[in-house]
C-alpha cells in the first residue's frame, strides 16, 4: 500500500534521515520505533511532503514524491501528526466537521453526521464537549480530538506520530484501544511511539531506526525484549 | 487607496457610481490576487514579520505609482446621493456617512455569518489557525489564503471608494485609515472582528469628542494614545479571550 524507497532529509547540511526504505502493506500494523532524534517524525513529515527530501514514495502504485500534503489527505491517508491538528478557537463540533470537509461536500452532511454518531461511541468526553472551543480542552481531549478528526475521514490509511505522547496511562491504554478497534475495521496503520512494548503488541511489524537509519525490521513480537530495541533506545 | 484612486477616475469619466464601485472592487480584487500570486506565495523561509514587512513595501510602491500616474495633490468627490447633508437629532453631517455606516452594517453582518457559520468560512479560520492541520485534512491552503487577499482586496476597494467623498482622494489616502485599522484591531484584540469593529468605534468616538472639547490639532493622537493605554493595561485587547497553550 505505501512504499517508501531510499528517502533521505536533510536540514541545512545536517542529516535526519539516511536512505531510508520501508514498507506498509494492506491491512497492516506497523511502527517505527527509535530514540528521540532517530528521526521518526521527521521520516513520516517526508511522506506527506511537509519536509523537502530526496527519493521515491508510492501510494497504491501511485507515485506521491511530488504530491501537495492536502492532495495526499485526499487519497484516503491520514496523519495525526505529534503537534496534534486541532485547530484551537473552533468548538470540538467544528473541528471535526473541518477535518471531514470534503467528506460533507461530496456525501451530504447527513452522512458526515451518522460518521460522526459513530465515532462519539468511542470518544464519549468528545461529545459531550461538542461546543467547547478545543483550545480549552485537556491535552488528553485534544490528542483524543485528533485522533477522532482522523477516524472521521475513513481511512484507508491512518499515520500516527506519537499518539500517546504526555498522555496519563490511563488514556494511552484508551489510545491503544483505539488502534485495536482500527485494526478491526481492517485499517491499515503506520504508527510512531515510544512505548515500545505496547505498540510492538498492537503491531504487525516494526522497524527499528537510530539516527536516521533503519537498523533493523521483523515481526513485532519478536522485537519485544529484544537487543536491537535495547540498542536503539539505550545506545551500545 | 487604490478603490478610492479607481472610483474617483472612473467617476470622473463619467460612469455612474454604482458601476465603478463594482470595477474599482473588482480590479483591486485582482490586483491583490496577483500580488499574493507572484510575490507573497513565491517568497522562501517565509514568517509572519517577513510578509508583513513586504506587503508594507508593496504599499509604498503602489502609492508612488499613483503619486506619479495621477498627482499628489487631493482631490474632492461629491457624495454618492443627490444631497450633500442630513440632519438627524439636530446633529448636521454628510449624507455620505450613511452610506458608509449601512455598508458597514451590512459587510461586518455577512462576514460574521461567513466565517462562523458557514464551513467554507470556517475553512478560512482553520487556516489562520494551523495551516498544517489544514494541509493533513485536505485543505488546499495557497487557494485560501488567495480567497483572503481577494476578499481583502475588495473590502479595501470597497472602503476606498466609499469614504473618498469624505477624505479626498489622493495617492496617501490609505496609510492615516491603515495605522487607525490597526489602532483599532490593537484596542479590540487581534483576530477578533466584532472586537476590531467596537475598537473603531470607541477611537472614532473619542477622536470627535476630544476635536469638540480639547482641539482638532490633537484628533490623530488620540487613536495612538488610546492604543498605548490598551496595551499597558490589556495587552491581548479589550474583547480578546485569554488563549490557553495545552501541553
Amino acid at each position: 500500500m505505501l512504499k517508501i524507497e531510499n528517502v533521505s532529509v536533510y536540514y541545512d547540511k545536517a542529516i535526519a534521515i539516511d536512505n531510508v526504505s520501508i514498507e506498509v502493506k494492506y491491512n497492516e500494523a506497523v511502527c517505527v520505533l527509535g530514540s528521540n532524534g532517530a528521526g521518526k517524525t521527521t521520516l513520516l513529515n517526508a511522506i506527506f511532503n511537509v519536509v523537502p527530501k530526496l527519493g521515491r514514495v508510492v501510494l497504491n502504485n501511485i507515485d506521491i514524491t511530488n504530491t501537495p500534503t492536502h492532495k495526499i489527505a485526499k487519497m484516503g491517508v491520514v496523519y495525526v501528526t505529534d503537534k496534534r491538528t486541532v485547530f484551537n478557537d473552533l468548538n470540538v463540533y467544528e473541528n471535526l466537521e473541518i477535518a471531514a470537509f470534503d467528506i460533507i461536500k461530496s456525501s451530504g452532511r447527513k452522512f458526515f453526521e451518522k460518521n460522526l454518531s459513530a465515532i462519539f461511541e468511542h470518544f464519549g468526553n468528545l461529545e459531550e464537549k461538542q461546543k467547547l472551543k478545543a483550545g480549552y480542552l485537556s491535552g488528553g481531549e485534544q490528542q483524543m480530538l485528533s485522533v477522532a478528526q482522523g477516524l472521521i475521514r475513513a481511512p484507508k490509511l491512518f499515520v500516527m506520530d506519537e499518539p500517546t505522547a504526555g498522555l496519563s496511562p490511563k488514556l494511552m491504554g484508551y489510545v491503544f484501544d483505539i488502534i485495536a478497534f482500527m485494526k478491526k475495521q481492517k485499517m491499515t496503520i503506520l504508527i510512531v511511539e515510544q512505548n515500545v512494548n505496547k505498540t510492538l503488541m498492537a503491531t504487525d511489524r516494526a522497524y527499528i531506526m537510530e539516527v536516521g537509519k533503519i537498523k533493523d525490521s521483523g515481526n513485532s513480537k519478536d522485537f519485544l525484549d529484544s537487543e536491537s530495541i535495547k540498542k536503539a533506545y539505550l545506545g551500545g | 487607496m487604490l478603490g478610492g484612486v479607481l472610483g474617483f477616475v472612473l467617476i470622473q469619466h463619467s460612469i455612474p457610481v454604482f458601476i465603478s464601485v463594482i470595477i474599482s472592487t473588482i480590479i483591486v480584487s485582482i490586483i491583490a490576487i496577483l500580488i499574493h500570486v507572484t510575490m507573497l506565495s513565491k517568497t522562501k523561509n517565509a514568517n509572519e514579520l517577513s510578509l508583513i514587512i513586504m506587503t508594507i513595501g508593496i504599499s509604498i510602491f503602489l502609492r508612488g505609482v499613483v503619486a506619479v500616474v495621477l498627482d499628489k495633490d487631493a482631490h474632492p468627490l461629491t457624495p454618492f446621493f443627490n444631497f450633500s447633508s442630513v440632519s438627524l437629532f439636530g446633529i448636521t453631517f454628510s449624507s455620505q456617512y450613511i452610506i458608509v455606516i449601512c455598508a458597514v452594517i451590512i459587510f461586518v453582518g455577512l462576514f460574521y455569518f461567513y466565517m462562523n457559520k458557514t464551513l467554507p468560512g470556517k475553512i478560512m479560520q482553520a487556516v489562520s489557525m494551523n495551516p498544517l492541520a489544514s494541509k493533513i485534512f485536505g485543505i488546499d491552503v495557497n487557494f485560501q489564503q488567495l480567497k483572503a487577499f481577494a476578499i481583502s482586496g475588495f473590502v479595501g476597494s470597497l472602503a476606498g471608494i466609499i469614504i473618498a467623498p469624505i477624505s479626498f482622494v489622493q495617492y496617501d489616502m490609505g496609510v492615516m485609515f491603515g495605522l487607525k485599522g490597526f489602532a483599532a484591531c490593537v484596542v479590540g484584540g487581534f483576530g477578533n472582528n466584532t472586537g476590531a469593529l467596537v475598537g473603531g468605534l470607541i477611537i472614532g468616538i473619542a477622536e470627535s469628542l476630544s476635536s469638540g472639547y480639547i482641539s482638532s490639532s490633537y484628533k490623530d493622537l488620540i487613536a495612538f494614545v488610546i492604543m498605548i493605554a490598551v496595551l499597558f493595561i490589556k495587552p491581548s485587547g479589550l474583547f480578546s479571550s485569554e488563549d490557553v497553550e495545552r501541553v
